[in-house]
């Protein structure tokens, strides 16, 4: 069978698609909110 | 980097840094061995596999009473102060990290509870940089404020439709004795500004399954961004991500399986992408079970996509047919 490659950045994300743990808009400042301190521990989790 | 005589000396003679890193080990033992702790950690771990707090006591009075937290925090920081006097090279034996002016030390884990102990400082926050937004993650948390003192604020979401959240913010001054409550992703506080330090213990508890993570623009309630609530979804998605730029045509397999699983729609709608741009035949063959599937969340999507790529390769249609012959 002579099948296309297919090209990931055309195939489209769900409407609704959200970023991956930790990731943040383009707005945020250095965070004194509660996020930090969620994404450290994903920092560290993922290194183990 | 600046490189001191005494950290030259301790490139070549590796024997001090040993001694240092077995006596603050030894330290942090005696410190979780004594009998307080010990029943801290034995809850910590109840509390970890989703034991209500109200039945856990010894953790419950550490996050109520601030006298009862630095029962157990000012043994170990006395303990620490002690050996990293005599050896100031030694490595604090706990998780820790530094910030944007918040210091974190991870006093414990067990299951999805962590025991942390938050430092703020006065460079925390730029005040010359207004806070625009506010992010709420759906962590259970308990604070109880230990030491110093510092402004900020409280926010909730009233209510949300869609896109927008109605936003309540409530003044806060943190100082001891302060206990905070935050039982789920629709409440958070903000540290604006901190006379010295301030110091917080804070014991938090992942869902069993968490919801997204959401950032609302404060001036209008705006929804900003929302990101997986889950690490491990993001984990996942992430390595889909690095197989499929690394060519592995073999993880195909893995991405369909993935794609036709159970699970959270995001990360099954990245798994299909993946395994449509690794192998076209394996992923439309996924794509079009998924189209066809009634109730699957991602019946619409799959379907849309699968009748855009018919028509820019009809060549595809032989996978379609070979999905169902009939």
């Amino acid at each position: 069978m002579n099948l296309p490659n297919l090209n990931l950045d055309r195939l489209p994300s769900l409407e609704d698609a959200q970023g991956i743990f930790g990731s943040l808009s383009n707005l945020a400042t250095a965070a004194a909110d509660d996020r930090t301190v969620v994404i450290m521990v994903y920092v560290y989790e993922s290194v183990v | 980097m600046r490189i001191t005589r005494e950290l030259a000396g301790l490139l070549c003679d590796p024997g001090p840094i040993h001694r240092a890193k077995q006596e603050l080990e030894r330290l942090r033992d005696k410190w979780r061995q004594s009998p307080l702790v010990t029943q801290l950690l034995c809850e910590l771990a109840r509390y970890g596999e989703g034991q209500a707090i109200g039945r856990c006591p010894v953790l419950s009075q550490c996050m109520s009473s601030s006298d009862q937290a630095r029962s157990i925090i000012d043994p170990l920081v006395a303990e620490m102060c002690r050996g990293l006097r005599f050896h100031p090279y030694g490595h604090v034996p706990f998780r820790h990290h530094y910030s944007s002016g918040i210091a974190q030390l991870q006093l414990a884990r067990s299951g999805r509870a962590a025991l942390t102990l938050l430092c703020y400082d006065a460079s925390t926050r730029n005040s010359a940089v207004p806070v625009r937004s506010i992010c709420f993650s759906d962590t259970e948390r308990h604070e109880i404020c230990v030491a110093g003192k510092g402004e900020g604020w409280l926010y909730s979401i009233a209510g949300q439709n869609r896109n927008k959240a109605d936003l309540r913010a409530e003044k806060c001054t943190f100082e001891p004795g302060l206990a905070l409550c935050f039982a789920n992703g629709r409440q958070t506080k903000l540290v604006d500004a901190v006379e010295g330090r301030l110091l917080i213990l804070r014991l938090a508890r992942e869902q069993g399954v968490p919801a997204p993570s959401r950032e609302f623009r404060l001036e209008d309630g705006a929804l900003l961004h929302s990101a997986s609530g889950a690490r491990d979804e993001s984990r996942e998605e992430m390595a889909l991500a690095l197989l499929g730029r690394m060519g592995r045509t073999d993880a195909a397999g893995v991405m369909v399986a993935r794609a036709l699983g159970e699970g959270s729609k995001h990360l099954r709608w990245q798994a299909l992408r993946h395994a449509l741009a690794i192998d076209a035949a394996k992923g439309f063959a996924a794509l079009v079970v998924v189209s066809r599937k009634a109730g699957d969340p991602l019946q619409e999507s799959a379907k849309s996509l699968a009748n855009r790529l018919v028509a820019e390769h009809p060549e595809l249609l032989l996978v379609e047919r070979e999905s169902c012959p009939a």
